[in-house]
């Protein structure tokens, strides 16, 4: 709103500020007869002939984007003034690094005078400057300390190009359709309008000849007119205009991509002919020779189970003794030039989790990586009004960006991954979960990991463990399990060369061959591990790197059950996936590969296996039924046995080594109690197993923030 | 001392590094890792070793398999104790049925179980080349932890290589590592344990407790008294953690990992001994006791007890004089409580032979093999030593071995009138005259030689063809089974259980067609049914075949035994 106040008789002369009187153009001044002459927080003092002007007030406000008092000033004084305020050239509102002609100082003192910004906020910005070349203004919107709106009108100033707000603004689709999407995301522009020859182009800074001439590819001899925008309105924007081709990518790249690997049918038709016709065949054996048919079953299982176990030893006894993650000392980050760093989209998916938000957002920010190189996507599905809410409540600077995902089948959390990467403007992209606390130099870590790595490296997964490890029983099985996995078994995977499984979160992969790859599939309810494998017979490679992040345990254990179930049966589902043409993933992987993959991801059929196991062992503890002793002779007694007494023990044993591994001494003791705890995994197992025939799609939700009452029982904050 | 990290501009100190005076390497902490750890949770690649590893193992398996399967096939040299253990291994694969509990409880099930890979081909354990090979392997195993403990103690390549020659050509050393002993099983496995120890004393890296767990656990099932180093080494870690102010959840998951997996196998072999022994600590009772008890004053069985010690010390390891005094004082003048350690360990072994043969009470003496594991500590303790030294490593290690090649110059000699031995002066006769020790009588007065078991096992896999037909107490005629390479012809008291196999004793017409004895009726069950048969004069069961210890009877088909043979 427009608002006039007293007449004010101050001589114009007096304290002039250049920066401010020409805040707006020369011409608008003469035509209006007015001048600004003070800025006091949003309220700009503007000397005019009468205080009725309202035109030349909401002209002023639009071209400004402050609140306009207008004081009555003589005709001849506010002529003198304008005179004056643009007799002396171009005015250096704003400082570029490495700008030859600008002079920080210059441009703090600028910001300064405006009342924007105190000097000891530009002194800051000043020294991020020189640490990492961003430009003043970003470090100043990033750090909150000017709007986008502030930047905007300096940036309008200082290159004398005309801004718009987009604010409501309703896109025509084929305008906006001028410039392909690929080159509107890159450039961070989108045309808004047409008027013949000339088309206007939203721009969030001032395009330099290059993209200039980029734009000109492909509007050809139409005259372009650039318009300064804020950038989340421009993101905004292009949202809107994209929104179906984002969706579409979404949904369908890996299907079109490579359809044979996504999760789209859960068995093909051979796979369900070849199953049908091995339990066929079981049934038949099993009428005609009952017990040898059991005998069989029995010592195929114990074969299976024996060598998934001995495998799993092999990978984390060596690892105990090996380092095989990438190690990044502090020196090296300590030593890293930030003005080389990339920039690093972070995607957030998020459900439901508006009463994180705020905690999200403190983790993000407590990130060591410049924040105007930063480009965070917390992706909201559209029906999540509050998260979304929560969000836009929180007025956040620029690099994060609210992804709003089209309501769609399917609804999960890869497709919100594949609809944010469409967005993603970094050289590498990692994944965290609203509830993460990832090690602050993580990102810094990863790039030189990746700086390290050899060329063919294009994921390196952090190790993942839990912040409240001790809340509860299962929270402590459940962070001795994961130390064990992060912690021994992926590094083993690691020095071994062959595909890992990727985590939920915290997986950095290089962007552009993310996107080659078809990104994650959403149809897969452990995408994560899916694209681990993809990757693998893609020939690239993932390795570890020693960073971690922190989750949050799940403490309860219907939701755990769900979780659980959840990722059994994505692995179940990858392994179909997979195995639908064998001898061409054996071809794609190699032999090595083939074996690793079978053992890791088809281990996890091993949890179904367990209950039959127990209940055999348990029926002839209390019976001594012969026909379950003539069920296991010879070898398979042998291997049965060994599995019995040895097999559980060492697996115990390597949760107890993961803990003590990870410096979780506490949870020593309930490590030795997992067998439980293999209880619930295959309880979940079977879950998920069933799940796999009823509702393969179906992405069961784990809720978060659970810790929220053991936090506070400990007295401090989540 | 305190390390401190910086990152992020904050500095994680830990509370103090658990060993200042030995620590290699600076503790890393890890962001989102409990800041006050005083262990490194860091798994350290420390150079690779393995070539090396791999070449110190091969040439001692190659070396000692080689000579074991000359002093086993062709000297005789090996005892029948191995022979039993090896039988057990070809029993529990290819008896009929196979059984697990063919393993038994009269050793450390893994002395048997360790055997069981060699067994899979009957050949194989027929020929006894199962036994040199198998004692050779845990040789290698030994070899690469002591080298492993010798790199640990700063002691230069060809130093290290010079010890480890030095206690390799100990006469003991070579018998037990090369005949097929339980002995150097359950001291190589010690040994890694105490390496293993002694690496996490100088690194503070967690991953060696963990190993050092998982061996001393192993080696408990091998050798019971191994144990009581794991009890000590449980105590080491406890204190030392205490000394250098972990926090107590650190104490005690540091000492939890380290004991779990060695409580776990006591605890697994105890239910195994009240499920079928119907006693739990039949395994202790087992080793502690003997057979029948003699008369004799404490003081006076401790005096003779205490004067063989002394010259088994002698015999075996003149080193441990020297060692253990140094080792003591290195405790008390450096605070090295490593030190303490290695020498309690040293007086451990020394004191458990001792214990058990006072609790025995049956008139057995401390052996000769009593003194090896005695004398592989003290080695290592000697190393330890070496290592405190500012400098003069090499010279340190020189004095070792030259103590070493006199040690075992002396224990050369003295295995040959030692009077409380096993196979020790046929060890050195078979060395010395290169000729076979079939029939010739030990030191202690033992026959030595398998040539009966030989011929009748020759004779039954020649004529024999019926599975289960032979009833035996196999217990007694272990070796004639071992031999024959077909545990299955013969109906055992394992195949179907003690009850079974005594029903069949008293009726064994129906049942089998052979009965094999020996005969002495001392301890088998068998020859104490039929004594008659068993000097292969009873006219109903007549001999088909005998040798100096044992005979075959064939059983006819209506053959009803009298009432003395049925209650003997």
């Amino acid at each position: 709103m427009t608002t006039t106040g007293p007449q004010v008789h101050r001589g114009l002369t007096d304290h002039r500020n250049p920066n401010i009187e020409r805040l707006v153009p020369e011409e608008i001044c003469r035509t209006f007869t007015v001048i600004p002459y003070e800025l006091t927080g949003n309220l700009l003092s503007v000397a005019a002939t009468s205080i009725d002007n309202t035109l030349a007030a909401e002209v002023l406000k639009r071209l400004t984007g402050h609140e306009i008092r207008l004081a009555v000033h003589a005709p001849d004084e506010i002529h003198e003034a304008i005179a004056v305020a643009f007799s002396r050239g171009p005015a250096l509102l704003f400082a570029d690094a490495g700008t030859a002609s600008a002079t920080p100082l210059r441009t703090g003192e600028f910001l300064a005078s405006l009342g924007l910004v105190t000097e000891r906020d530009v002194e800051e910005a000043l020294v991020e400057q020189s640490r990492t070349g961003a430009q003043l203004g970003e470090i100043l919107v990033a750090s909150g300390k000017i709007s986008e709106d502030d930047l905007i009108a300096v940036l309008s100033e200082k290159f004398k190009v005309q801004r718009v707000s987009l604010d409501g603004f309703n896109p025509d689709r084929d305008i906006a359709l001028l410039l392909p999407e690929q080159a509107a995301n890159a450039l961070r522009c989108i045309p808004v309008a047409r008027d013949g020859d000339i088309v206007f182009l939203a721009v969030s800074r001032p395009l330099d000849d290059h993209e200039v001439s980029v734009v000109g590819r492909y509007l050809g001899d139409l005259e372009v007119r650039e318009l300064l925008a804020t950038k989340s309105s421009i993101d905004h924007l292009l949202q809107r205009v994209y929104q179906d081709d984002y969706s579409q990518f979404a949904t369908h790249s890996l299907l079109e991509l490579s359809p044979e690997n996504s999760a789209y049918v859960v068995a093909t038709k051979a796979q369900k002919t070849f199953f049908l016709l091995v339990l066929l065949g079981i049934i038949v054996a099993g009428v005609l020779w009952t017990k040898e048919t059991m005998i069989g079953l029995v010592g195929a299982a114990s074969v299976y189970y024996l060598a998934v176990s001995l495998y799993k030893f092999r990978l984390t006894f060596r690892a105990l003794g090996h380092q095989f993650e990438t190690d990044v000392t502090d020196e090296e980050v300590h030593n890293l030039d930030e003005r080389t760093l990339p920039v690093y989209t972070i995607l957030v998916p998020l459900f439901r989790e508006a009463s994180i938000v705020n905690r999200l957002v403190t983790g993000v920010n407590g990130l060591d990586y410049p924040k105007t190189k930063l480009d965070v996507k917390l992706l909201c599905e559209e029906e999540d009004a509050e998260t979304i809410d929560a969000i836009r409540a929180l007025g956040l600077p620029p690099h994060f960006r609210l992804v709003v995902v089209p309501d769609s089948q399917p609804k999960t959390k890869p497709k919100a991954c594949n609809y944010g990467l469409t967005q993603a403007e970094g050289k590498y992209t990692v994944i965290y979960d609203a509830e993460d606390r990832p090690d602050p130099d993580q990102l810094k870590k990863a790039v030189i990991a990746f700086s390290k790595a050899e060329p063919r490296v294009t994921c390196i997964q952090a190790k993942l463990n839990y912040f409240n490890q001790d809340q509860n029983l299962l929270t402590k099985w459940f962070s001795s399990e994961y130390s064990m996995h992060y912690d021994l078994i992926l590094p083993g995977l690691d020095g071994d060369d062959v595909p890992i499984p990727l985590g939920g979160t915290s997986n950095h992969f290089i962007t552009a061959r993310l996107r080659e790859l078809g990104a994650w599939d959403p149809y897969n309810v452990t995408e994560d591990a899916d694209l681990g494998i993809r990757l693998a017979r893609a020939g690239y490679r993932t390795t570890m790197m020693d960073s971690t992040t922190l989750e949050e345990a799940n403490s309860q254990l219907p939701n755990w059950i769900r979780q659980r179930s959840r990722w059994i049966k994505g692995y179940m589902q990858t392994w179909l996936v997979h195995m639908r043409n064998p001898f061409k993933t054996l071809k794609d992987m190699g032999l090595k590969n083939f074996i690793s993959f079978n053992l890791i991801v088809g281990g996890t059929f091993i949890f179904l296996l367990n209950p039959i196991f127990w209940g055999l062992t348990t029926l002839f503890a209390l019976t001594q039924w012969g026909f379950i002793e003539s069920l296991f002779p010879g070898f398979v007694f042998y291997a049965a046995s060994a599995m019995l007494f040895i097999g559980n023990f060492v697996f115990v044993y390597l949760n107890v080594a993961g803990s003590m591994q990870r410096g979780y001494f506490e949870l020593t003791k309930s490590a030795l109690l997992t067998p439980l705890y293999w209880g619930l995994m295959s309880w979940a197992a079977w879950k998920g197993f069933i799940q796999l025939f009823t509702n393969p799609f179906y992405w069961e939700k784990t809720e978060h923030g659970l810790d929220t009452e053991h936090v506070a029982g400990q007295g401090g904050t989540s | 001392m305190t390390v401190g990290s910086e990152s992020q501009g904050r500095i994680i100190e830990a509370r103090g590094i658990p060993l200042p005076i030995y620590t290699e390497a600076p503790v890393v902490l890890r962001q989102n890792v409990h800041p006050d750890m005083v262990q490194s949770p860091q798994a350290r690649s420390e150079g690779s070793h393995r070539l090396e590893n791999w070449l110190v193992f091969s040439v001692t398996v190659a070396v000692y398999a080689a000579v074991g399967i000359w002093l086993v096939t062709q000297m005789q040299v090996v005892s029948f104790e191995s022979l039993d253990r090896l039988n057990r291994a070809l029993m529990a694969l290819h008896n009929d049925p196979a059984k697990l509990t063919a393993i038994g409880f009269d050793y450390p099930p893994l002395s048997v179980l360790v055997l069981t890979p060699l067994a899979i081909f009957s050949d194989m354990a027929r020929s006894l080349i199962a036994l040199p090979i198998s004692s050779a392997l845990f040789a290698g195993i030994a070899a690469i932890s002591l080298n492993s403990l010798l790199r640990r103690c700063r002691i230069p390549g060809p130093f290290r290589i010079g010890v480890l020659a030095a206690l390799a050509l100990n006469p003991l050393v070579i018998l037990y590592a090369s005949t097929g002993s339980s002995q150097i099983i359950w001291v190589s496995l010690m040994l890694a344990g105490v390496s293993s120890v002694v690496k996490w004393f100088v690194t503070a890296q967690i991953r060696y407790i963990l190993v050092a767990g998982l061996t001393f656990s192993i080696a408990g099932v091998a050798g019971y008294g191994s144990l009581v180093w794991a009890l000590l080494a449980a105590v080491l870690i406890g204190v030392v953690l205490q000394r250098h102010g972990a926090r107590q959840a650190e104490v005690e998951g540091t000492v939890i990992g380290f004991a779990s997996p060695v409580v776990y196998v006591i605890a697994l072999w105890t239910v195994f001994n009240a499920v079928i022994l119907g006693n739990p600590l039949s395994w202790i009772k087992r080793s502690v006791t003997g057979d029948e008890r003699i008369s004799g004053s404490f003081p006076d069985r401790l005096l003779d007890v205490l004067q063989d010690l002394g010259q088994v010390l002698l015999a075996t390891s003149p080193l441990t004089i020297v060692v253990v005094p140094l080792l003591i004082m290195a405790m008390f003048r450096r605070r090295d409580e490593m030190a303490g350690w290695l020498a309690v360990c040293i007086l451990a072994a020394l004191a458990l032979p001792a214990i058990a043969v006072l609790v025995r009470s049956d008139g057995s003496h401390i052996l000769m093999r009593d003194g090896f594991p005695v004398l592989v500590l003290t080695v290592a303790g000697a190393c330890w030593l070496i290592r405190a030294l500012d400098a003069g490593q090499a010279a340190g290690a020189l004095i070792v071995i030259a103590g070493l090649l006199g040690s075992a110059a002396f224990s050369f000699y003295k295995m040959s009138d030692y009077p409380h031995q096993n196979l020790e002066s046929s060890f050195v006769e078979a060395v010395t005259t290169g000729n076979s020790q079939e029939g010739k009588i030990t030191a202690a007065g033992q026959q030595v030689g398998i040539l009966s078991e030989r011929a009748m096992a020759g004779y039954i896999r020649r004529n024999v063809t019926s599975n289960g037909s032979i009833l035996t107490d196999n217990s007694q005629t272990f070796a004639v089974m071992l031999l024959s390479g077909r545990p299955e012809l013969f109906f055992d008291r394992v195949d179907r259980g003690d009850g079974a196999w005594f029903k069949a004793a008293e009726t064994p017409g129906p049942n089998v067609r052979y009965l094999l004895l020996s005969r002495s009726t001392a301890d088998d069950r068998l020859s104490q049914i039929y004594p008659t048969a068993a000097t292969a004069s009873d006219p109903t069961l007549q001999a088909v075949f005998t040798t100096d210890r044992y005979v075959l009877v064939s059983v006819p088909d209506n053959f009803v035994p009298t009432e003395e043979e049925v209650s003997p």
